[in-house]
Protein backbone atom coordinates (compact mmCIF):
# COMPACT_ATOMS: atom_id res chain seq x y z
CA UNK A 1 0.00 0.00 0.00
CA UNK A 2 0.78 3.84 -0.78
CA UNK A 3 2.57 5.75 2.36
CA UNK A 4 -0.12 8.17 2.14
CA UNK A 5 -2.66 5.25 2.57
CA UNK A 6 -1.70 4.09 5.13
CA UNK A 7 -1.18 7.56 6.78
CA UNK A 8 -4.99 8.22 5.67
CA UNK A 9 -6.30 4.93 7.24
CA UNK A 10 -4.35 5.27 10.61
CA UNK A 11 -5.62 9.10 10.76
CA UNK A 12 -9.25 7.79 9.60
CA UNK A 13 -9.60 5.15 12.34
CA UNK A 14 -7.94 7.27 15.18
CA UNK A 15 -10.75 10.42 14.57
CA UNK A 16 -13.56 7.24 14.10
CA UNK A 17 -12.74 5.65 17.38
CA UNK A 18 -11.89 9.04 19.21
CA UNK A 19 -15.74 9.77 17.80
CA UNK A 20 -16.96 6.72 18.68
CA UNK A 21 -15.85 6.25 22.27
CA UNK A 22 -17.12 10.02 23.12
CA UNK A 23 -20.52 9.26 21.17
CA UNK A 24 -20.87 6.21 23.11
CA UNK A 25 -20.24 7.68 27.30
CA UNK A 26 -17.07 7.99 28.42
CA UNK A 27 -18.49 5.93 31.36
CA UNK A 28 -19.18 2.91 29.24
CA UNK A 29 -15.41 2.13 28.77
CA UNK A 30 -13.53 3.88 31.28
CA UNK A 31 -15.44 1.57 34.49
CA UNK A 32 -13.42 -1.47 33.46
CA UNK A 33 -15.72 -3.85 33.81
CA UNK A 34 -14.05 -7.38 32.36
CA UNK A 35 -16.81 -6.84 29.49
CA UNK A 36 -15.66 -3.65 28.98
CA UNK A 37 -11.98 -4.45 28.80
CA UNK A 38 -12.99 -7.67 26.19
CA UNK A 39 -14.97 -4.58 23.88
CA UNK A 40 -12.01 -2.73 23.91
CA UNK A 41 -10.11 -5.72 23.19
CA UNK A 42 -12.91 -6.29 20.05
CA UNK A 43 -12.28 -2.75 18.49
CA UNK A 44 -8.83 -3.19 18.67
CA UNK A 45 -8.64 -5.98 16.64
CA UNK A 46 -10.86 -4.72 14.53
CA UNK A 47 -8.80 -1.95 13.97
CA UNK A 48 -5.61 -3.22 12.69
CA UNK A 49 -7.08 -4.72 9.38
CA UNK A 50 -8.33 -1.21 8.34
CA UNK A 51 -4.95 0.16 8.93
CA UNK A 52 -3.69 -2.30 6.78
CA UNK A 53 -6.78 -1.99 4.42
CA UNK A 54 -7.75 -5.71 4.68
CA UNK A 55 -11.26 -4.41 5.03
CA UNK A 56 -13.33 -1.12 3.82
CA UNK A 57 -13.70 2.18 6.72
CA UNK A 58 -17.25 1.44 5.93
CA UNK A 59 -17.06 -2.20 7.20
CA UNK A 60 -15.55 -1.06 10.37
CA UNK A 61 -17.73 1.72 11.36
CA UNK A 62 -20.50 -0.55 10.85
CA UNK A 63 -18.36 -2.99 12.94
CA UNK A 64 -17.58 -1.12 16.01
CA UNK A 65 -20.73 1.15 15.73
CA UNK A 66 -22.95 -1.89 16.20
CA UNK A 67 -20.93 -2.94 18.93
CA UNK A 68 -21.14 0.61 20.65
CA UNK A 69 -24.80 0.79 19.94
CA UNK A 70 -24.89 -2.47 21.74
CA UNK A 71 -22.69 -1.06 24.83
CA UNK A 72 -25.58 1.83 24.88
CA UNK A 73 -28.71 -0.07 24.69
CA UNK A 74 -27.32 -2.11 27.34
CA UNK A 75 -26.43 0.90 29.46
CA UNK A 76 -29.95 2.78 29.00
CA UNK A 77 -31.59 -0.68 30.15
CA UNK A 78 -29.48 -0.82 33.01
CA UNK A 79 -30.04 2.59 34.02
CA UNK A 80 -34.04 2.61 33.48
CA UNK A 81 -34.92 -1.16 34.55
CA UNK A 82 -33.65 -3.02 38.04
CA UNK A 83 -34.34 -6.00 36.39
CA UNK A 84 -31.82 -5.44 33.57
CA UNK A 85 -29.31 -3.94 35.50
CA UNK A 86 -29.29 -7.35 37.94
CA UNK A 87 -28.91 -9.28 34.48
CA UNK A 88 -26.12 -6.90 33.52
CA UNK A 89 -24.37 -6.63 36.37
CA UNK A 90 -23.41 -8.91 39.86
CA UNK A 91 -24.53 -6.68 42.09
CA UNK A 92 -22.25 -6.04 45.15
CA UNK A 93 -22.55 -8.84 47.81
CA UNK A 94 -21.68 -8.46 51.67
CA UNK A 95 -19.10 -11.25 52.10
CA UNK A 96 -18.13 -10.00 56.15
CA UNK A 97 -20.05 -8.25 58.38
CA UNK A 98 -18.37 -6.91 62.08
CA UNK A 99 -15.58 -9.68 62.13
CA UNK A 100 -17.99 -12.53 60.88
CA UNK A 101 -17.22 -13.70 57.25
CA UNK A 102 -20.28 -15.05 54.80
CA UNK A 103 -18.69 -17.86 53.56
CA UNK A 104 -22.37 -18.68 51.87
CA UNK A 105 -21.22 -15.49 49.94
CA UNK A 106 -17.44 -16.63 49.84
CA UNK A 107 -18.41 -19.06 47.72
CA UNK A 108 -20.66 -17.32 45.81
CA UNK A 109 -18.10 -14.96 44.40
CA UNK A 110 -16.03 -17.83 44.31
CA UNK A 111 -13.79 -15.60 46.22
CA UNK A 112 -11.36 -17.80 49.00
CA UNK A 113 -10.91 -16.62 52.57
CA UNK A 114 -6.93 -16.37 52.17
CA UNK A 115 -7.98 -13.99 49.32
CA UNK A 116 -10.88 -12.30 51.51
CA UNK A 117 -7.88 -11.35 54.20
CA UNK A 118 -5.43 -10.44 51.52
CA UNK A 119 -8.07 -7.91 50.05
CA UNK A 120 -8.93 -6.19 53.43
CA UNK A 121 -4.79 -6.55 53.98
CA UNK A 122 -4.46 -4.49 51.06
CA UNK A 123 -7.07 -1.86 53.10
CA UNK A 124 -4.81 -2.32 55.62
CA UNK A 125 -6.42 -4.59 57.98
CA UNK A 126 -5.16 -7.57 59.27
CA UNK A 127 -7.65 -10.22 61.09
CA UNK A 128 -7.42 -8.02 64.28
CA UNK A 129 -9.46 -5.43 63.42
CA UNK A 130 -11.67 -6.73 61.37
CA UNK A 131 -14.30 -6.37 64.07
CA UNK A 132 -14.50 -2.59 63.04
CA UNK A 133 -15.95 -3.35 59.90
CA UNK A 134 -19.18 -2.84 59.77
CA UNK A 135 -20.11 -4.20 56.51
CA UNK A 136 -17.30 -5.25 53.47
CA UNK A 137 -18.71 -5.70 50.19
CA UNK A 138 -17.41 -6.57 46.77
CA UNK A 139 -18.86 -4.24 44.55
CA UNK A 140 -19.59 -4.75 41.11
CA UNK A 141 -16.44 -3.93 39.74
CA UNK A 142 -14.79 -6.94 41.81
CA UNK A 143 -13.26 -4.66 44.03
CA UNK A 144 -13.79 -4.26 47.79
CA UNK A 145 -15.68 -1.97 49.78
CA UNK A 146 -15.21 -1.24 53.27
CA UNK A 147 -17.33 0.57 55.60
CA UNK A 148 -16.09 0.98 59.24
CA UNK A 149 -18.88 0.80 62.08
CA UNK A 150 -19.60 3.82 64.15
CA UNK A 151 -17.02 3.54 66.98
CA UNK A 152 -14.60 2.64 65.03
CA UNK A 153 -14.45 4.90 61.96
CA UNK A 154 -12.00 7.42 61.48
CA UNK A 155 -12.17 10.66 63.00
CA UNK A 156 -13.93 13.40 61.81
CA UNK A 157 -14.08 16.97 62.27
CA UNK A 158 -17.27 17.23 63.96
CA UNK A 159 -16.23 14.85 66.05
CA UNK A 160 -14.00 17.35 67.76
CA UNK A 161 -16.63 19.93 68.09
CA UNK A 162 -18.08 18.49 71.29
CA UNK A 163 -20.07 21.07 72.87
CA UNK B 1 12.71 -25.18 12.62
CA UNK B 2 13.62 -22.59 10.29
CA UNK B 3 16.45 -20.32 11.33
CA UNK B 4 16.14 -18.08 7.90
CA UNK B 5 12.38 -17.35 9.22
CA UNK B 6 13.30 -17.07 12.82
CA UNK B 7 16.48 -14.87 13.24
CA UNK B 8 14.43 -11.91 11.41
CA UNK B 9 10.97 -12.55 13.63
CA UNK B 10 13.33 -12.43 16.34
CA UNK B 11 15.13 -9.34 15.37
CA UNK B 12 11.50 -7.67 14.49
CA UNK B 13 10.82 -8.29 17.66
CA UNK B 14 13.43 -6.64 19.15
CA UNK B 15 13.39 -3.66 16.73
CA UNK B 16 9.41 -3.20 17.67
CA UNK B 17 10.11 -3.21 21.59
CA UNK B 18 13.09 -0.56 20.93
CA UNK B 19 10.49 1.41 19.21
CA UNK B 20 7.27 1.02 21.03
CA UNK B 21 9.55 1.86 23.98
CA UNK B 22 10.37 5.24 22.40
CA UNK B 23 6.97 6.07 21.66
CA UNK B 24 5.73 5.57 24.71
CA UNK B 25 8.28 7.38 26.68
CA UNK B 26 7.68 10.33 24.38
CA UNK B 27 3.78 10.07 24.42
CA UNK B 28 3.94 10.58 28.28
CA UNK B 29 2.92 9.00 31.71
CA UNK B 30 -0.84 9.76 30.78
CA UNK B 31 -0.53 6.98 28.26
CA UNK B 32 -0.18 4.28 31.00
CA UNK B 33 -1.37 5.83 35.11
CA UNK B 34 -4.72 7.65 34.17
CA UNK B 35 -6.07 5.61 31.70
CA UNK B 36 -9.05 6.57 30.10
CA UNK B 37 -11.25 4.65 27.84
CA UNK B 38 -9.04 6.37 24.78
CA UNK B 39 -5.33 5.98 25.75
CA UNK B 40 -6.40 2.13 26.26
CA UNK B 41 -7.39 2.16 22.96
CA UNK B 42 -4.43 3.78 21.56
CA UNK B 43 -2.54 1.33 23.24
CA UNK B 44 -4.30 -1.62 21.55
CA UNK B 45 -4.38 -0.19 18.41
CA UNK B 46 -0.40 -0.08 18.64
CA UNK B 47 0.24 -3.24 19.96
CA UNK B 48 -2.34 -4.60 17.67
CA UNK B 49 0.09 -3.01 14.87
CA UNK B 50 3.08 -4.08 16.23
CA UNK B 51 2.07 -7.84 16.08
CA UNK B 52 1.95 -7.53 12.26
CA UNK B 53 5.32 -6.51 11.97
CA UNK B 54 6.89 -8.48 14.08
CA UNK B 55 5.53 -11.70 12.13
CA UNK B 56 6.38 -9.74 9.37
CA UNK B 57 3.11 -9.91 7.87
CA UNK B 58 3.52 -6.03 7.00
CA UNK B 59 7.06 -4.69 5.78
CA UNK B 60 8.96 -2.84 8.50
CA UNK B 61 8.41 0.89 7.14
CA UNK B 62 5.06 0.40 6.58
CA UNK B 63 4.99 -0.44 10.04
CA UNK B 64 7.30 2.25 11.54
CA UNK B 65 5.14 4.88 9.57
CA UNK B 66 1.75 3.88 10.83
CA UNK B 67 3.10 3.69 14.65
CA UNK B 68 4.56 7.13 14.01
CA UNK B 69 1.49 8.53 12.63
CA UNK B 70 -0.83 6.70 15.54
CA UNK B 71 1.50 8.12 17.77
CA UNK B 72 1.58 11.52 16.73
CA UNK B 73 -1.90 11.48 16.72
CA UNK B 74 -1.97 10.94 20.11
CA UNK B 75 0.41 13.80 20.57
CA UNK B 76 -1.22 16.18 18.85
CA UNK B 77 -4.54 15.26 20.59
CA UNK B 78 -3.15 15.52 23.93
CA UNK B 79 -1.48 18.73 23.38
CA UNK B 80 -4.70 20.29 21.51
CA UNK B 81 -6.70 19.39 25.26
CA UNK B 82 -3.79 20.72 26.78
CA UNK B 83 -3.52 23.95 25.25
CA UNK B 84 -7.07 24.99 24.89
CA UNK B 85 -9.83 24.20 27.13
CA UNK B 86 -12.53 24.27 24.21
CA UNK B 87 -10.55 21.07 22.74
CA UNK B 88 -10.51 19.40 26.00
CA UNK B 89 -14.31 19.80 26.35
CA UNK B 90 -14.56 18.00 22.90
CA UNK B 91 -12.03 15.78 23.54
CA UNK B 92 -11.96 14.65 26.71
CA UNK B 93 -15.52 15.89 28.35
CA UNK B 94 -16.47 17.63 31.27
CA UNK B 95 -16.61 15.99 34.63
CA UNK B 96 -20.80 15.42 35.47
CA UNK B 97 -21.68 16.11 39.23
CA UNK B 98 -23.65 12.58 40.57
CA UNK B 99 -23.98 14.09 44.52
CA UNK B 100 -24.44 17.49 45.21
CA UNK B 101 -24.85 18.97 48.90
CA UNK B 102 -25.86 15.46 50.28
CA UNK B 103 -28.07 14.73 47.78
CA UNK B 104 -28.33 12.44 44.82
CA UNK B 105 -27.90 14.66 41.73
CA UNK B 106 -30.59 13.20 39.21
CA UNK B 107 -29.57 15.10 36.05
CA UNK B 108 -26.20 14.25 36.21
CA UNK B 109 -26.92 10.57 36.76
CA UNK B 110 -29.23 10.52 33.68
CA UNK B 111 -26.49 12.07 31.59
CA UNK B 112 -24.26 9.30 32.83
CA UNK B 113 -26.88 6.44 33.18
CA UNK B 114 -25.69 5.69 36.47
CA UNK B 115 -28.35 4.26 38.74
CA UNK B 116 -28.88 4.93 42.76
CA UNK B 117 -27.00 1.80 43.53
CA UNK B 118 -24.31 2.70 41.23
CA UNK B 119 -23.56 5.75 42.76
CA UNK B 120 -24.09 4.06 46.52
CA UNK B 121 -21.25 1.74 45.14
CA UNK B 122 -18.82 4.82 44.26
CA UNK B 123 -19.29 6.12 47.74
CA UNK B 124 -18.69 3.04 49.37
CA UNK B 125 -15.75 2.38 47.91
CA UNK B 126 -14.51 5.45 49.42
CA UNK B 127 -15.77 4.36 52.94
CA UNK B 128 -18.56 6.77 52.69
CA UNK B 129 -22.03 5.33 53.62
CA UNK B 130 -24.49 8.40 53.39
CA UNK B 131 -24.52 10.38 50.85
CA UNK B 132 -25.10 13.53 53.19
CA UNK B 133 -21.44 13.23 53.97
CA UNK B 134 -20.55 14.50 50.04
CA UNK B 135 -20.13 17.93 49.07
CA UNK B 136 -19.57 16.78 45.59
CA UNK B 137 -19.00 13.80 43.70
CA UNK B 138 -18.40 13.94 40.23
CA UNK B 139 -17.78 11.45 37.36
CA UNK B 140 -14.47 12.87 36.42
CA UNK B 141 -13.26 12.81 32.43
CA UNK B 142 -11.61 9.63 33.02
CA UNK B 143 -14.32 7.60 34.15
CA UNK B 144 -13.45 7.85 37.55
CA UNK B 145 -15.92 9.26 40.72
CA UNK B 146 -14.23 11.83 42.52
CA UNK B 147 -15.58 12.24 46.06
CA UNK B 148 -15.29 15.84 47.96
CA UNK B 149 -16.91 15.65 51.60
CA UNK B 150 -18.52 18.05 53.49
CA UNK B 151 -16.93 20.35 55.59
CA UNK B 152 -17.92 18.46 58.98
CA UNK B 153 -17.35 14.84 57.54
CA UNK B 154 -13.66 15.34 56.45
CA UNK B 155 -11.00 13.51 58.39
CA UNK B 156 -9.99 15.69 61.67
CA UNK B 157 -6.37 16.61 61.18
CA UNK B 158 -3.80 17.38 63.77
CA UNK B 159 -4.48 21.13 63.64
CA UNK B 160 -8.36 20.42 64.64
CA UNK B 161 -7.09 19.13 67.43
CA UNK B 162 -4.65 21.64 68.78
CA UNK B 163 -8.03 24.07 68.28
CA UNK B 164 -9.84 21.96 70.71
CA UNK B 165 -6.97 21.87 73.46
CA UNK B 166 -6.82 25.58 73.35
CA UNK B 167 -10.13 26.63 73.24
CA UNK B 168 -10.08 23.92 76.82
CA UNK B 169 -7.13 25.75 78.17
CA UNK B 170 -8.96 29.24 77.90
CA UNK B 171 -12.25 27.91 79.01
CA UNK B 172 -9.99 26.22 82.27
CA UNK B 173 -8.33 29.49 82.88
CA UNK B 174 -11.50 31.35 83.03
CA UNK B 175 -13.01 29.47 85.56
CA UNK B 176 -9.92 29.69 87.60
Amino acid sequence: MEPHALVVRALFSYVALLALLRAAHKRALAEATAFDFVLVLILGDLIDDVLWGEVGAAQFVTAAGALMLCEAVASLAGFRSRWAWRLATSPPRVMMRRGTVDREALRAEQVSEGELAEMLRLEGLPPERWADVEEMRLESGGEPSVLWRAAARPLRKADLESP
Amino acid sequence: VDLQVLAPTFARAVGVYVLMLVVIRVLGKRTIGNFSAFDLLVALMLGEVVDEIIYGDVGLAQGVLVIVTVAALKYATSWLSYASPAAARILEGVPTPVVVDGKLHRDGMRQELMNEGEVRAALRLRCVDDPAEVKIAQVETDGEVSVILEEWARQAQKADLEKVRTRRRTRKEATV
